[in-house]
């Protein structure tokens, strides 16, 4: 271990040694660790799945914890649709249809400064569609998301008990391959969503001991691309998740984030486009097990509820990811 | 904090730029339209148009373009759908392949001795 991620895992990541016993420390420690391993376990869950229609999350692509210089990683996901919500929110089962994809999410970070750090995701899609009469499957790489988050005020530096805040800045390419451009007929090979993205998000962070809340609440702006011979841009978007998790001790750390994502109507030539926002909710828990020294694995499983009403305009979505992931100090 | 409100604030207001988008049909030409099957599949289907001008007379010859959108998503069809007349103002499409469930936005345009007509189809596909 480096003086520096002693020193800094001694000091509980940053809080104020000086204000807390050993024990404390110990505690603050832990908490910070729930903190960066519940922002790496959530991040692939809402970027997966359906990648013709979503694109990857406000929230960038995770985080490294305060004595941590470079991560690195793998992200294996597995998303299905059972159904989908209409425009009014009402829930329908599919029926003779079947949409799977497998996902390998490469994710490396690192840091630029002390309170500075850039990630960049790049996923390779597998895609696969049934109907009655109709069996397609295709791959290939998928839209490669950018990210800076800044920590503004990390934990334990305002004081009081005031939460840390940090602020993400992040974009979404299109290098995957659009649905237009699918040779199938189904799109099954369809891998990005054809159009360039960028976010902004806030993060606000509270260490509990041993237990960890924090708070996302990101903006989305896509920016619009031809299609049919119109301009057509996706409605802009707001996404957040609330995630709450705890350190259970011998490096496992568990956590639950609800999270809800909402996007206006669609803009085709500068016409807002009747009926076509999106909503989607989506609950589910994660964890991960620091197995060996720097070495994590990460486990997320992410649901919507067949309900009327949770939903519209969006297929029911289930994903299930693991993962694993290097510290590099 | 005020320019963080101002930044989360920010897609709603481009949201709301665009003015609503008028679901009537438009031009002098009517276009009749039926999709087989009906209601249409996910998968490949196959509409079937009729063409009549301001009098009532079936249009040959019309220049006909059928694209499909699913607005929500943010795209379009896997195909692009062949115009075939089939005389005395009918003409088919098809393949119109609709890949996904939802709802999917089909216009129709047609244009012929100096008139034209649109029309748009909405459906919920299962």
């Amino acid at each position: 271990m480096s003086g520096r991620r002693a020193a800094a895992r001694a000091a509980g990541g940053g809080t104020d040694a000086a204000r807390f016993g050993a024990r404390e420390r110990v505690r603050a420690r832990r908490g910070t660790i729930a903190a960066v391993f519940l922002a790496a376990a959530l991040a692939p869950g809402t970027a997966a799945a359906a990648a013709c229609c979503l694109s990857t999350s406000t929230f960038g692509a995770g985080r490294l914890a305060v004595w941590e210089d470079a991560a690195f990683g793998l992200g294996l996901s597995y998303a299905t649709a059972a159904g989908h919500f209409d425009g009014e929110g009402g829930y329908h089962a599919h029926d003779g249809y079947t949409e799977r994809e497998g996902r390998a999410t490469a994710f490396a970070l690192v840091r630029l400064a002390r309170s500075l750090e850039a990630g960049v995701r790049v996923p390779w899609v597998v895609g696969h569609r049934t109907t009655n009469d109709l069996d397609e499957t295709g791959h290939g790489v998928g839209d490669v998301a950018l990210a800076l988050r800044w920590d503004a005020f990390p934990m334990g530096t305002l004081g009081g008990g005031l939460p840390g805040i940090a602020f993400t800045l992040a974009a979404s390419l299109p290098t995957g391959r659009a649905v237009e451009e699918s040779d199938g007929v189904l799109g099954a090979d369809a891998t990005g969503s054809g159009a360039a993205s960028v976010s902004a998000g806030v993060s606000v962070e509270r260490s509990l001991g041993t237990a960890f809340l924090r708070l996302d609440l990101g903006a989305r702006l896509p920016f619009a691309r031809e299609v049919n011979g119109a301009d057509l841009r996706a409605g802009p978007g707001l996404e957040a998740q609330l995630g709450g998790g705890v350190d259970l001790g011998r490096g496992v750390v568990v956590a639950l984030a609800p999270r809800i994502r909402w996007e206006s109507d669609a803009i085709r030539d500068g016409t807002r486009i009747a009926d076509s926002s999106t909503l989607e909710l989506a609950v589910g828990p994660s964890a991960s097990w620091e197995f060996m020294r720097d070495w994590t694995l990460q486990a997320s499983f992410d649901t919507g509820l067949p309900v009327d009403g949770l939903g519209a305009n969006r297929p029911l979505l289930t994903t299930a990811s693991l993962g694993i992931r290097r510290a590099v100090y | 904090m005020k320019w963080i409100a101002l930044l989360l604030c920010l897609p709603l207001a481009l949201a709301a730029c665009g003015s609503e988008d008028d679901p009537s049909d438009a031009g002098t030409l009517a276009i009749e339209a039926h999709v087989e099957p009906d209601p249409p599949r996910v998968g490949t289907n196959t509409l079937h148009l009729t063409i009549h001008d301001a009098d009532g007379a079936p249009v040959t010859g019309a220049a006909v373009s059928v694209e499909a959108l699913m607005p929500a998503h943010g795209h379009g069809s896997t195909e692009k759908p062949v115009i075939t007349e089939q005389g005395g103002g009918a003409y088919t499409a098809a393949p119109l392949t609709l890949q996904m469930p939802g709802r999917w936005e089909v216009t129709i345009r047609a244009t012929a001795g100096g008139e034209s007509g649109e029309r748009v189809l909405r459906w919920d596909v299962q």
